[in-house]
């Protein structure tokens, strides 16, 4: 399973329907807020393969999801991949100094957003 | 301030009479004690000496005695002196008249005196005493006319000196009342004008801090609103670009299924795409022009002929196929933020690139001359031109001009330029004419 963290549900479907061309065939799941993220790592104790963070949400956002995880000794070294439209160099030290796998830009186009997911499922095997 | 200057000037006027009128009176006091004491003994000795002659003469008359006639003799010239001393002075001209008539007596008495034969007989002078008699008695009333007038004159004199010994002592006190409304009517004044202006200076104080308040006030609601301007500019285009993403995404998904859409469809969802890439592109070009407008430019050396040479390398290498003539010195110095200075010679090159498209023998020109002390620099083509009347609205946002429909773009390269241009603390404006090429010119803010 794949747990993908954003409040733009565009992103979200393009995301899906890109994932389904580029021929993933793990179930993805959306989360469309900080809070609703956390309550499927921490509460529902899903343990997904990878999770794709959006950094930019309303009330918790990523960055702090991030930090809560890596606290929790159970979501520690849970593999994230930031995917997000920020290119603050703050969110991206601060990104990697919690340990995400990757910092990526959101795709500006679709075809963008295939090549990810292509990447993405190789990466997966 | 009117009235510490008449009140002044009143008590220095008043000082300064009392003043002079006790220099005045010490004066005539003075000459009065020396002479008029001296005058009235004269005088009185003058009458003496007279009254002494007339009793020797009658003496001598009745005895016939030798010696007292000898002391008679001896007695005139010592008359003569006295009568010499007192006219050295005189205290009025009634007085010297007198004096004169004293005289001139004397001298018919001297006159008569003078004719007789030097041995007389008291015989002989009882003869003669029928023309003596009146001679004489003019004398005598001369002088006691004199020493009336004089002991008049010392009687006034005297009066006047006890006067003026009065007239000093209230002198001095006004002198001394005026010094004192003087001193303390200055402290009084000064201390009133001290006071003034000391108000006078908290107020202007008061009002300088007020303004102070009032100016930084201004100043912190104005930047904070220019920040909030631009960071809105800046959220606005950021935030758009998802939306206008999403809209070219999800239609280019749509495009990409085989099936269900007719070649009509197809059509107006490409250019529903293309719609959206422009405004995906406009956004990118907004968002640029705030990331310039809101940063600081470095302070590096920048060799803008340099730089001009390696954009026209790419313009030449991404269009093989003009040929364009270009006039770059060997080197432009300037100092300046590298990477902004990159992206306005990018504009202004890719400007004068394009509009010079449809032009035989295209020719751009790079350079920089002084104008008014001013360094300025300069891009220059000989392409389409501009008119003139426009040239305000070249530097703003997605404007273009009319004559640049043909040419591709979205109106963001002047107003990049411009945003450039005003981080660096210089002006930009442009020159041209249509038909006729265009220049556009701009300085760094550089100190000369």
């Amino acid at each position: 399973m794949i747990l993908l963290v954003d409040d733009d549900p565009d992103d979200a479907e393009l995301f899906r329907v890109a994932a389904a061309q580029a021929g993933i065939s793990r179930p993805i799941r959306v989360a469309g807020s900080g809070i609703e993220a956390l309550d499927v790592l921490v509460r529902e104790r899903q343990v997904p393969e990878l999770v794709l963070l959006d950094i930019k949400m309303p009330g918790l956002d990523g960055l702090e999801v991030l930090r809560r995880l890596r606290a929790d000794p159970a979501t520690a070294d849970l593999p994230v991949i930031v995917l997000t439209s920020s290119d603050l160099e703050s969110d991206r030290a601060e990104a990697r100094r919690l340990g995400c796998r990757e910092y990526v830009m959101k795709p500006s186009s679709f075809e963008g957003y295939v090549e990810l997911a292509a990447r993405i499922g190789s990466n997966l095997g | 301030m009117t009235a510490f200057v008449v009140a002044t000037t009143a008590s220095l006027l008043v000082v300064f009479l009392g003043f002079a009128l006790d220099l005045r009176l010490y004066r005539t006091q003075q000459a009065l004690a020396r002479n008029y004491a001296e005058d009235v003994l004269l005088a009185q000795e003058l009458r003496h000496g007279l009254e002494s002659q007339l009793a020797l003469r009658r003496a001598y008359v009745a005895s016939g005695d030798r010696v007292l006639y000898d002391e008679l003799l001896e007695l005139g010239p010592e008359i003569q002196r006295t009568l010499d001393a007192l006219g050295r002075w005189h205290a009025s001209a009634e007085e010297a008249a007198l004096y004169e008539d004293l005289k001139r007596k004397e001298a018919r008495r001297r006159e008569f005196w003078s004719g007789l034969p030097a041995d007389l007989t008291s015989r002989d002078l009882a003869r003669l005493e029928t023309q003596l008699g009146p001679l004489r008695e003019d004398l005598f009333q001369a002088v006691d006319r004199y020493l009336e007038a004089k002991k008049v004159d010392f009687g006034r004199a005297s009066a006047l000196a006890e006067t003026t010994g009065y007239l000093g002592v209230v002198l001095s006190a006004v002198l001394a009342v005026g010094l004192v409304v003087v001193v303390a009517s200055s402290g009084f004044f000064v201390r009133r004008g001290l006071r003034r202006i000391q108000v006078e200076r908290d107020a202007l104080k008061a009002a300088k801090d007020d303004l102070d308040v009032l100016v930084s006030a201004r100043t912190r609601r104005l930047e904070s609103a220019v920040a909030s301007l631009k960071d809105f500019g800046y959220s606005v285009a950021h935030d758009l670009r998802r939306p206008a993403r999403s809209v070219v995404a999800f239609s280019e998904l749509l495009l990409a299924r085989e099936s269900g859409l007719d070649e009509e469809m197809r059509s107006h969802l490409r250019r529903v795409i293309e719609a959206g890439r422009r405004l995906r592109a406009m956004l990118d070009g907004l968002l640029s022009i705030s990331e310039l407008a809101n940063k600081r430019p470095e302070r590096e050396r920048v060799d803008l002929a340099a730089l001009a040479r390696e954009l026209l390398g790419d313009l030449r290498s991404g269009d093989e196929g003009r040929r364009v003539e270009a006039s770059i010195p060997a080197s432009i110095e300037v100092v300046g933020g590298r990477g902004e200075l990159h992206v306005l010679m990018q504009h202004l090159l890719d400007n004068a690139w394009k509009f010079t498209r449809d032009v035989e023998n295209a020719r751009i020109e790079v350079g920089s001359e002084t104008r008014a002390g001013e360094r300025v620099y300069f891009v220059r083509d000989n392409g389409i031109g501009f008119d003139p009347a426009y040239a305000g609205q070249l530097f703003r946002p997605f404007h273009r001009l009319p004559g640049a429909e043909g040419f591709p773009g979205l109106g963001i390269g002047l107003a990049s330029a411009s945003r450039v241009v005003e981080a660096h603390g210089g002006r930009i404006w442009a020159e041209g004419a249509p038909g006729r090429g265009a220049a556009v010119f701009f300085t760094l803010g550089e100190r000369p």
